[in-house]
């Protein structure tokens, strides 16, 4: 029993290598294979066999890409630390490759000083990712899948390409675009939601939230189920699919004793499915509305109903009595300086 | 493969210990406080805080009457409306809080009390016509508690948490106007850049950012200007050791409606100490330019390549200079009542309903 609990696997199998029949990369339409080797301490949370990783030639310039971008972004946050190692591993979290100043607008061409890198690395990256994501719909397509995998990271890319592209041609400059960097990132984000009135009152927001709240508990409902009934077969999840058994059963009653009503074995990977995909298209397009059509999403939330109209306090005047002031910060204790209780 | 695996598990370690033993960590339990209005909490090492807004003793009354300080001394500019006896305690006082270890030699050339040769001199004339202006013409922000020398100084010639605009930083190859991140300090916050100060503490850039009409209208203010914003806030939220909930609402910063009291004495504070930069300290620089090296640092340095010289220029007056982390300077401590020099005489009364020009709240 105990190891349904744990989260490594107890059961390895050894097996010879399993192989696909591909052609080398000399003959057209061909393949670098990385791998295959066995890896027992691998095989503790997955498969003991790792690789072979296909390395086709999307894999080959995505890499590439992505190694430039990560280099510009890299050597620029070096380089504000006078190229000191030491300075560098210590302010890594606080460096950034900052997106060009405003008064360069959408110029394709800035100084390399003033965002001329950034947009650098930026092209790199987004191509690394787009050719990334040409590479997983090519691999679906070639083992005969459906290609479900290549448009849930397509919703992800979605949301990136808002942060980084769209939006920023909207409102007419790459500086309000996102720099790279940890904190700065951070400080992006924060600045963001103030900056136009509070981004949880946006809609979309709302949405993304919801979709992404909502994808880790039915992440965690599946896999508890599967995991539960697994001594009745439940391994063979996708055989009960279409040949419901006792694993099947045991777990979709489960849940209508719990909560009334249960998706079914095909359906919960759909709900899965959608609700992870919808996380990132609902904050693409809540970003995207942001500083485009709306400007102040808490005053938009009031005009429709969706925020109270705070009426003003009668303890709180928009002119600051005299003497209101004379009260020592931490013992106010919920008593204004006039004297009058908080509600 | 076992090699493969020996290699991956040493280099975990390594990291490990690096991320354990490198960085300077603060032992738990790290408390927080909660200062009301509404309920927020700021989670710092509040003990450091209090540690050190810890007010001196003051000294020992003067004796009531006897003759004037303008009788007695020669070359009295500033402190012309004490007594003799109340301005000799008040030379004490000063040397105690500004110059411990430099003594009366720091400002006076030798034993001529009245000559003017030391430039330092002359700063501490314009220090203590601020400290005056301060407690008369400030009162919407500095009373009840007053300020004194103390209250930035803290026995340092150089107050410890001056803001020194442009520290020298070398210019790069590659990167190039990357902002000016700090690189010491006990919270996330000390870290970030002050490149905006200039703007809101010198300056009288508006500090609006937030539109004011729910659908888009082009009248929202520019990207970097919110982000200097933010920084400047965060400045004024860790100087004074409080969150964004002390005076805004979270879901609407911009209306004063729902904002706090406490964010119109933030609103005068910024006035003020534009008041100061510009008419007090700016023009010391020009006398003395200030320098400052670590020892004066209450924080512990990280890696303080750019900041480890001495940094010269224009110590500059922001909220952490007088607040040391916490909402009222010293605790709350009034040292002004002790030290009646250090206010004018003719102080004015603060016209109640004399207010700033802040945009009306919008018609509901």
């Amino acid at each position: 029993m105990a190891r349904f609990h744990t989260l490594y696997t107890s059961i390895e199998v050894a097996a010879p290598f399993e192989m696909p029949p591909l052609p080398p990369l000399s003959r057209p339409g061909g393949h670098v294979l990385l791998g295959p080797r066995h890896s027992v301490w691998l095989g503790r949370l997955g498969e003991t066999q790792l690789g072979p990783t296909h390395m086709g030639i999307l894999a080959i310039v995505s890499l590439l890409c992505g190694f430039i971008a990560i280099e510009i972004i890299g050597l620029n946050m070096w380089a504000s630390v006078d190229w000191n190692l030491l300075r560098f591993i210590k302010m890594l979290p606080f460096l950034a490759l900052e997106p060009p100043s405003a008064k360069q607008g959408l110029s394709i061409l800035p100084p390399l000083h003033d965002g001329g890198w950034w947009l650098l690395a930026g092209f790199f990256l987004t191509a690394s990712i787009l050719l990334w994501w040409a590479r997983m719909y090519s691999r679906a397509v070639a083992l005969g899948m459906g290609t479900h995998v290549a448009w849930a990271f397509a919703s992800a890319i979605w949301l990136y390409l808002v942060l980084g592209f769209f939006r920023p041609i909207l409102v007419g400059s790459w500086s309000e675009a996102v720099p790279f960097g940890i904190v700065p990132h951070l400080n992006w984000t924060a600045t963001f939601s103030v900056r136009y009135g509070n981004l949880f009152y946006n809609p979309f927001h709302m949405l993304s939230i919801v979709f992404l709240y909502g994808s880790t508990m039915l992440f965690t409902m599946h896999a508890g189920t599967i995991l539960s009934t697994q001594r009745y077969g439940s391994e063979r999840e996708t055989r009960e699919i279409v040949d419901p058994g006792s694993a099947s059963e045991r777990g979709s009653l489960f849940w209508r004793w719990t909560m009334g009503f249960n998706a079914n074995f095909d359906s919960i990977h759909k709900w899965a499915y959608w609700f992870a995909l919808l996380t990132t298209l609902t904050g693409g397009i809540g970003i995207l509305m942001t500083g485009t059509v709306v400007d102040n999403w808490y005053l938009w939330g009031v005009e429709h109903g969706i925020a109270a109209d705070y009426t003003p306090l009668q303890q709180i005047p928009a002119h600051v009595p005299p003497g209101a002031l004379d009260v020592k910060a931490p013992h106010l204790g919920g008593v204004t300086a006039s004297g009058d209780t908080v509600p | 493969m076992r090699s493969l695996t020996a290699i991956a598990g040493a280099g975990l370690l390594a990291a490990a210990a690096f991320v354990l033993f490198v960085p300077v960590w603060n032992t738990p339990p790290v408390t927080s406080e909660e200062v009301a209005f509404p309920v927020n909490t700021q989670f710092v090492p509040v003990a450091t805080r209090y540690a050190l807004n810890k007010p001196p003793p003051p000294l020992p009354a003067a004796a009531q009457g006897g003759p004037a300080a303008t009788a007695v001394y020669k070359n009295v500019r500033v402190l012309t409306d004490v007594s003799a006896a109340e301005f000799m305690r008040l030379q004490y006082a000063i040397t105690a809080w500004v110059s411990p270890k430099q003594g009366c030699a720091f400002c006076h050339e030798g034993t001529n009390w009245a000559s003017d040769a030391k430039p330092q001199k002359a700063v501490t004339r314009i220090m203590l016509q601020m400290t005056r202006h301060l407690n008369a013409d400030w009162s919407n922000h500095v009373a009840p508690a007053g300020m004194t020398c103390y209250t930035c100084h803290r026995g340092q010639p150089v107050p410890g948490q001056s803001w020194f605009p442009d520290a020298p930083e070398p210019g790069h190859m590659m990167a190039g106007d990357e902002d000016n991140w700090q690189e010491s300090g006990d919270t996330v916050r000390k870290f970030f850049p002050d490149d905006g100060f200039a703007e809101y503490f010198l300056d009288d850039q508006p500090i609006a950012v937030i539109s004011t009409a729910s659908i888009h209208n082009g009248t929202i203010g520019s990207w970097p200007e919110a982000n200097r914003i933010y920084e400047m806030m965060m400045q004024m939220s860790d100087g004074i050791g409080v969150n964004c909930g002390y005076c805004h609402q979270s879901r609407a910063f911009q209306d004063w409606n729902q904002s706090s009291p406490y964010r119109w004495n933030s609103w005068w504070a910024i006035r003020m100490t534009r008041d100061l930069n510009r008419h007090f300290l700016l023009p010391i620089a020009d006398i003395l330019p200030q320098s400052r090296t670590l020892e004066h640092e209450n924080r512990i340095p990280v890696i303080p390549a750019r900041m480890s010289g001495p940094q010269t220029g224009e110590g500059l007056v922001v909220c952490a200079t007088c607040h040391f982390g916490l909402p009222q300077p010293l605790n709350g401590a009034n040292m002004l009542k002790d030290y009646p020099g250090l206010s004018r005489a003719d102080a004015p009364q603060i016209d109640p309903n004399g207010h700033p020009d802040v945009a009306a709240p919008p018609p509901r």
